[in-house]
């Protein structure tokens, strides 16, 4: 509790978990949206009568359609919608990792806590578990609590509390992507807060490894493949792609939604990196061998001497 | 409360090929004990080894009853450490860091609150309590860390050198808490020091290492008394006189450069001494039986050790 408490005193955290909860209102209202599609009487329909003739029988055609077969539109519809909002407020986290990271183990080990630490009833593996599950409470208050929110509230305010029933493998995948990518970067964290005993190096240490994470991501994208796994963000979009399957989700789109089904065929996924095949061993390969190396920093680095 | 509160056999620490503590056997029964060495002789490496801070390269270690390396987590809720260096966690506030420190050592944080300003106030730390400890002096800072060593109300308390650092009145408050520490509570002390006086004011026994090894393990009034013909004599003036009389006594005797005139002599009290300058007629401001006896004697192994080695 007491490292929750110092990271949440930092002002710059704080905005950063009000803006993944702004995020995540948004994501609620988008989710309210799709939900008055069913509404007879809603604004949607109002706005809908005004359409021209054609356009009216498209979108009534949509609605039916999205009545008649709630399991594949609410679930297709929440999956997409769902990968989107958890890729996008992974920013959140990372921005909170650079601003906790000083205080998570650099500071210890600058000001010798760690002897105070150690010299206490606490273990090494105590010390890191309660390391552990601060960044990766830090991380829940910014990332799972804010999805879960808005898929709570979006099956809420739905008209038929169905949602909440077709909607749950967007859910399912959703926590399950968060939770290990959570998991992932506080270990990570642990490690990178570990190579330095200067609080400052360690957000420096992060902030590089995230660009030129990127950088590398980037330029393996058109010579070698390999180095796109030096980013832990294209890492972790692997995992994504393989729990959300966004091309799986859009063929389904596209055969079953009548009309726009074929107008989705318009969309050019061959250049579209959401809508290639994951690399996903590779990915979970890179992710151990990174949190290898994070564990083997931390048995080395933090000792009382 | 076990017979001994530390016992080792043979413990051993190697730094690479240098061996920090060679060997040590002691047993030390409950009591203010005094941890003595020059820098470097491997005292905060004893301790260090008895906490589990780092691990022994042989031998056993058993504290309070319990065997070193088998029972971590056990141990440390029974004991209480103030490392050399400060060791605060910086931006909390004092009360908070050791009410933090109880519940490390396992109290709900209810009872550790209350521990926590309980210690505040047995260690005299008033309003300032409520600062953060960034903005600590020294004195304060070493009030804290003996603050947060005994909140769980340990058995025994390890302190390297708690006096650093400190200005003579402020020194004076710290020996006076520790030395509470065994009178008042009952709580043994192991004191580090490479300051004889703090010591000798404090602690019943003593173990002076240097080199590794345990070269003296006794208590401070057995020692002394090893050394009760050694006296030194404060005169105003005749100081090469009375020195030469007592060489003429057999005595060792010379002038030191505070003026005072040493003397050694075969007897266990200063009734010879007395003698001496009734016959001489001259009046001493002061006698000062053994003065220094725990310095010699500190001097005396060390100066052995070295030869040994040589």
């Amino acid at each position: 509790m007491n490292g929750i408490r110092s990271a949440w005193d930092n002002k710059w955290t704080r905005n950063m978990v009000l803006g993944a909860w702004m995020l995540s209102i948004v994501q609620a209202a988008i989710l309210f949206g799709i939900g008055q599609l069913l509404v007879e009487d809603s604004v949607i329909y109002t706005l809908v009568e005004q359409f021209q003739p054609q356009l009216q029988t498209l979108a009534k055609g949509l609605m039916s359609w999205i009545v008649a077969h709630p399991e594949i539109s609410v679930s297709s519809t929440y999956s997409f919608l769902f990968y989107f909002f958890s890729g996008w407020l992974k920013f959140f986290p990372l921005i909170i990792i650079a601003l906790i990271i000083p205080a998570l183990i650099s500071r210890d080990l600058s000001s010798k806590a760690i002897i105070v630490y150690s010299s206490k009833a606490v273990s090494r593996f105590d010390y890191f578990l309660g390391k552990f599950m601060t960044v990766f409470a830090m991380l829940s208050f910014a990332w799972l609590l804010p999805v879960c929110s808005a898929w709570l509230l979006g099956g809420l305010l739905a008209p038929d509390w169905s949602f909440l029933w077709h909607s749950r493998m967007a859910l399912v995948k959703s926590m399950t992507f968060i939770g290990f990518s959570s998991a992932f970067l506080s270990l990570i964290a642990m490690g990178v807060s570990a190579i330095s005993i200067k609080e400052k190096s360690a957000t420096v240490i992060w902030v590089v490894m995230w660009v030129l994470g990127n950088v590398a991501s980037n330029i393996g994208r058109h010579t070698e493949p390999w180095l796109r796994h030096l980013s832990f963000n294209y890492n972790l979009e692997q995992l994504s792609l393989k729990l959300f399957h966004p091309k799986t989700e859009l063929e389904q789109l596209q055969d079953n939604i009548p009309v726009i089904g074929n107008l989705l065929r318009g969309i050019p996924t061959h250049n579209m990196p959401m809508f290639q095949e994951p690399q996903f061993n590779g990915a979970m390969l890179t992710c151990g061998i990174m949190a290898f190396l994070a564990i083997l920093i931390l048995h080395l680095r933090v000792k009382p001497e | 409360m076990p017979d001994f509160v530390i016992q080792t056999e043979s413990l051993t620490k190697k730094f690479g090929s240098q061996a920090a503590l060679n060997q040590v056997s002691v047993s030390v029964p409950p009591g203010p004990i005094g941890l003595l060495g020059p820098n470097g002789a491997g005292k905060s490496t004893f301790m260090k080894c008895l906490l589990q801070l780092i691990p022994t390269t042989s031998g056993k270690a058993h504290l309070l009853g319990q065997e070193v390396g088998r029972v971590g987590r056990e141990i440390r809720t029974r004991v209480g450490y103030t490392p050399e260096q400060d060791c605060h966690i910086p931006g909390m506030i004092g009360c908070e860091y050791v009410t933090y420190c109880a519940q490390l050592s396992g109290l709900p944080y209810q009872d550790a609150r209350q521990r926590a300003h309980e210690m505040l106030d047995f260690v005299g730390m008033g309003q300032e309590r409520y600062r953060k400890i960034d903005t600590y002096s020294t004195g304060m800072k070493q009030r804290l860390k003996l603050a947060q060593a005994i909140v769980h109300d340990p058995e025994i308390v390890f302190l390297d050198e708690p006096t650093n650092g400190l200005d003579p009145k402020g020194r004076e408050q710290i020996l006076e808490l520790i030395q509470s520490l065994w009178t008042e509570h009952g709580i043994s002390i192991v004191l580090s020091s490479h300051l004889l006086h703090d010591v000798q004011r404090i602690c019943d026994q003593i173990i002076i290492i240097a080199l590794g090894k345990v070269l003296v393990h006794d208590t401070i009034a057995n020692l002394t008394s090893q050394r009760k013909g050694a006296a030194e004599v404060v005169v105003v003036k005749d100081q090469e006189r009375l020195s030469a009389l007592f060489r003429q006594q057999g005595w060792e005797s010379e002038c030191l450069p505070n003026g005072h005139v040493k003397v050694e002599h075969a007897s266990m009290n200063i009734n010879p001494i007395l003698k001496v300058l009734h016959e001489a007629d001259i009046t001493p401001i002061e006698v000062l039986p053994s003065p220094n006896a725990l310095e010699e004697l500190f001097v005396q192994a060390l100066n052995t050790a070295h030869e040994s080695v040589s």
